[in-house]
């Protein structure tokens, strides 16, 4: 095998590829990239047994083959030959691994293409296509929200729902939620497609530089986007029932400034238990209080912003790890003034967190904490 | 005062005294009145008791029933129909045999017994008071027998005194429920508490007895036992680990069909458990052992609980090896030990301080204990240790002290290099020593202190999404109703309906998601064991147990600023170096002693 790749090419691919390369694993092999050549097309694979991605670019190919490149040495390399040349790449029969570049040579072990997993082939699967933007907005919105707990495995992934005119991506931990909702621009989506998608995969689904088509299996989705594919397993669980828990009956609503409120959580959780992370809002017609008090290091804190209130003076009490995340959420596009519109029914009863403009694209749940 | 000084008791008053013997509680009368329904053959047991069996105790059963004659003896003290002569008192194949039950009940109690034989056209109904004369009067009634024992001791006012809370008391009837389903998975059992049905238990498989009675999923959880040598056979199940529990109270063992209570039994099937469970926690079990009636004497307790072998130690090995072989079959307990050398000299000396207060470590169960006067196997330091003496909690309290100190002595643990030692330990320095965090101990302490520090000010309550329903056993649900506000008041907002449905809709906000339920057990658990006591005793047993859950384990990687932050926690806390539950969570290597061992 014997290639000739561009610098900037070549770099562009192994950051997509770099995070499906275990850190430390047990199993030597998953820590090389496979690598390809057939013509002038070069497809690199790297797996970590849970996620696969795959990509091919186009070199100057001289002698097809294939072999296991080392992917951290091998990218420690082509990060310090600076962003502009070409490098040229070969491998032999004893695998050794020749990287020649203007000035200099270099030489590592490789291994036999034939020691890599094989990657099953995808088996029959329904098709969505996804907008660059609709992804990136979905993954990007709701995958803060994922639990990290591996008590609840089914909450460790993003749902995706489908029907016909639009799509729900929903993530919760069982205290807050997000849930983002995307129509079909053009044709329809497929009817019924449920699937949960593991936080690392969708993860990766922010940073897509094209549209996608998503495929989903019983057992595993892929994402392709032109040359590029993320292959995850799907977590078979039964997604929790949200719906029902998201309320209707909201009867108070706020309205106050996202940049106002987040300022005022961040300088009042200062002085919050950092172990609780309680704070208080007390709220009345004009004004919202956000208060907080340690017992442990008797240190207290209050902040007053103005807010417009639907409803007589009313408190309740978060989590502000849970709160200050879901108001990042409301970004510009959402809402061009950054307006935040929260409803609350009782002190103990779920919060909605909505953009000010009023829109079903975006909703976040907080669970409140009892005073 | 009369000139007699000695005289016979009337028999009112000896039969007092004597039922004291066989009844001591409501949970007494329910477990005589059951064996003689399961005795007379019943295929099916109800039992209804109001007010925790205080002011009614109903027992239903479709047994064979008693003719007039029988009916009219049932009450007479040792009227039985079990035993006649005393060869048969050596072949003892019923639960009853003594004929006092019904006897001792109807001293202290108000009971009315309903009869009819299956051949029979009429039944008949007895009415007893306490020292009272005895009426039989035809009734009509479903075949069976019916017994109601109402007022318990209501004449004995002695007694009634001593009676614990309703709570207390419907616990111990349901336990005792629970251990006869166990022991008659043939028979259905049923149990009221007034008009709520806290079980009903069809017949079934002791498998699937077993899962019913102990809310555990019994084709995972159980492995099954079947064994047999010299006459001695055992069957039944023992639970994997994983559903160990930190009481005894999943311990079931029965002998020829009647329930009994042998610790050393239940050591024996402990024992097989060793080195895949902590010394706290408890497997569950359920054995029935199968005797010759002639080799084992039950008469020797007035409750029939405790029993004699005539060849104990061969019954405590068949247990030992059937439980062994049953956790090896399913791949529990590692067959073999790879490290002879470990195995067989597990114990290591630590020395702590330089006095004679050094710790020996067992390396096998991770056990920390005082050297004492325990000697152990080769390579002793403690000929060389020097003769001055310091005891442990001395140096560590100076240790702590060392890192404490403010300003004036410049040892603040913060500045100083912390580092993860064998994803285990935090290693860090004082002026003393090299000072060794076992991080899994020292988060356990800083969040017991910082529980009942945040109890202080009232609980913080994290509200779920979705709430958490789940199933308890009886015994569970009983100690739930009886600890229900303490729980509360830890910030747990539990629900239970009248049956054996558990709803949790808010937690402390250190309880992880998915970890509610076996949580709110433990502290279930570990109230059960503590027993009355005061409020604080209660709060710390379920802080303790919120602490043991919520730690990070060993093993848990952490970055450089949790183990700062961790080192600073620990010293900040009021009692730094043990444990809730007693383990050291640190130990220094004197510089001294460094020395010494480099020379």
């Amino acid at each position: 095998m014997k290639f000739t790749v561009a610098l900037p090419e070549l770099q562009r691919a192994l950051q997509k590829l770099l995070p499906a390369i275990p850190a430390k694993s047990t199993i030597p092999v998953l820590e090389h990239l496979h690598v390809a050549l057939v013509g002038s097309e070069l497809t690199f694979t790297a797996t970590d047994q849970e996620i696969s991605i795959s990509l091919a670019i186009p070199v100057a190919g001289e002698a097809d083959g294939e072999v296991l490149i080392p992917a951290r040495p091998f990218n420690d390399l082509v990060k310090e030959l600076g962003q502009a040349g070409t490098i040229e790449v070969g491998a032999g029969a004893d695998q050794v691994i020749a990287i020649r570049t203007p000035t200099g040579s270099f030489e590592m072990k490789g291994l036999h293409a034939l020691e890599f997993p094989t990657i099953p082939p995808f088996p029959a699967a329904t098709k969505a296509t996804l907008r660059r933007d609709d992804i990136a907005r979905m993954a990007n919105k709701t995958v803060f929200a994922v639990s990290t707990e591996e008590y609840r495995p089914s909450m460790t992934g993003v749902f995706f729902s489908f029907n016909d005119a639009n799509v729900t991506a929903v993530a919760t931990d069982g205290f807050r939620l997000s849930r983002v909702i995307v129509t079909a621009s053009e044709g329809t989506f497929p009817s019924d497609l449920e699937c949960i998608i593991p936080a690392r995969a969708v993860e990766l689904l922010r940073k897509v530089d094209g549209d996608v088509v998503m495929d989903v299996s019983k057992t595993h989705a892929r994402f392709t986007i032109g040359q590029h594919s993320i292959t995850t397993r799907v977590i078979d669980e039964k997604y929790p029932p949200y719906q029902n828990v998201i309320p209707s009956d909201n009867d108070k609503a706020l309205v106050i400034n996202q940049r106002e409120i987040l300022a005022a959580i961040k300088r009042v959780s200062l002085f919050a238990n950092t172990n609780t992370r309680h704070v208080r809002f007390r709220i009345s017609e004009r004004s919202l209080a956000v208060h907080s008090h340690d017992e442990d290091s008797g240190s207290s804190g209050t902040e007053t912003i103005p807010c417009e209130f639907s409803h007589e003076a009313f408190e309740v009490g978060f989590n502000y790890r849970f709160l200050e995340e879901a108001i990042k959420n409301i970004t510009q596009e959402d809402d061009p003034d950054l307006n935040v519109r929260m409803t609350f029914s009782t002190s103990i009863r779920a919060v909605l967190i909505t953009p000010g403009a009023a829109s079903d694209s975006l909703l976040m749940l907080v669970m409140p904490v009892k005073i | 005062m009369t000139d007699a000084t000695i005289h016979i008791l009337p028999d009112h008053l000896a039969n007092q005294i004597a039922a004291g013997e066989v009844v001591q509680r409501p949970e007494s009368v329910v477990k005589e009145l059951v064996e003689n329904a399961i005795d007379a053959g019943a295929t099916s047991v109800t039992v209804v008791v109001k007010q925790a069996g205080k002011q009614l105790i109903q027992v239903i059963d479709d047994g064979i029933g008693m003719s007039k004659a029988d009916l009219e003896l049932a009450t007479i003290r040792h009227a039985t129909s079990k035993i006649s002569s005393s060869d048969d008192l050596h072949a003892i194949r019923t639960l009853g045999f003594r004929g006092e039950a019904l006897a001792s009940v109807a001293a202290v109690a108000d009971v009315e017994i309903r009869t009819r034989r299956t051949n029979e056209a009429t039944g008949w109904t007895l009415s007893s008071r306490p020292g009272q004369h005895i009426g039989v009067t035809a009734t009509a009634c479903d075949v069976g027998t019916q017994v109601m024992v109402r007022n318990l001791f209501y004449n004995v006012p002695a007694r009634r005194k001593f009676l614990k809370s309703d709570l207390t008391e419907f616990r111990h009837v349901s336990e005792t429920m629970q251990k006869l389903a166990l022991a008659r998975p043939d028979r259905r059992v049923v149990l009221y508490d007034g008009n709520v049905l806290v079980f009903d238990v069809k017949p079934s498989s002791l498998q699937e007895r077993i899962g019913d009675i102990l809310a555990i999923d019994a084709t995972q959880d159980l492995l099954s036992v079947d064994a047999e040598e010299g006459g001695v056979s055992v069957h039944g199940y023992v639970g994997r680990p994983s559903v160990a529990r930190q009481q005894r109270n999943g311990q079931y063992l029965f002998l020829n069909g009647r329930p009994i209570a042998s610790r050393s039994l239940a050591h024996a099937v402990t024992t097989a458990y060793e080195h895949v469970l902590d010394r706290q926690q408890h497997p569950v079990f359920v054995l029935h052992l199968t005797v010759d009636p002639s080799r084992v004497d039950v008469n020797v307790h007035p409750q029939k609980h405790e029993v004699k072998f005539d060849d104990e130690r061969t019954v405590y090995l068949l247990m030992q090896q059937a439980a062994a072989s049953a956790l090896q079959k399913a791949n529990v307990v590692p067959t073999f030990t790879a490290d002879l050398g470990l195995a067989q000299r597990p114990l290591q000396s630590l020395n702590m301080t330089s006095g004679d207060g050094g710790m020996i470590v067992n390396r096998l169960t991770g056990e920390i204990t005082p050297v004492g006067g325990r000697s152990f196997g080769g390579g002793s330091w403690q000929g060389q240790a020097p003769s001055q003496s310091q005891t442990f909690t001395g140096a560590v309290r100076n240790a702590f002290e060392d890192l404490m100190a403010g300003a004036g002595r410049s040892v603040d643990p913060v500045q100083r290099e912390v580092l993860q030692a064998g994803v285990a330990y935090i290693v860090t320095a004082s002026d003393e020593g090299i000072v060794v965090i076992d991080q899994q101990a020292a988060h356990e302490r800083v969040l017991f202190e910082r529980l009942l520090a945040r109890h202080a000010d009232g609980p913080v309550e994290q509200t779920l999404m979705f709430a958490v329903t789940f199933r308890v056993a009886a015994d569970q649900m009983a100690l739930l109703r009886e600890h229900g506000e303490a729980i509360r008041s830890m910030g747990f907002d539990v629900e239970a309906d009248e049956a054996v449905t558990v709803t949790v809709r808010a937690v402390p906000s250190d309880v992880h998601a998915g970890t509610e339920e076996a949580t709110l057990l433990d502290m279930l658990r570990s109230l059960a064991d503590l027993g009355p006591g005061p409020a604080e005793r209660r709060r710390e047993a379920m802080a303790a147990v919120l602490a043991v859950r919520q730690s990070i384990r060993r093993g848990d990687r952490l970055g450089h600023n949790e183990q700062q932050q961790l080192v600073r926690d620990l010293f900040a806390c009021a009692v730094p170096h043990v444990t809730a539950k007693g383990r050291p969570t640190y130990i220094i290597v004197q510089y001294d002693e460094l020395l010494r061992r480099f020379q």
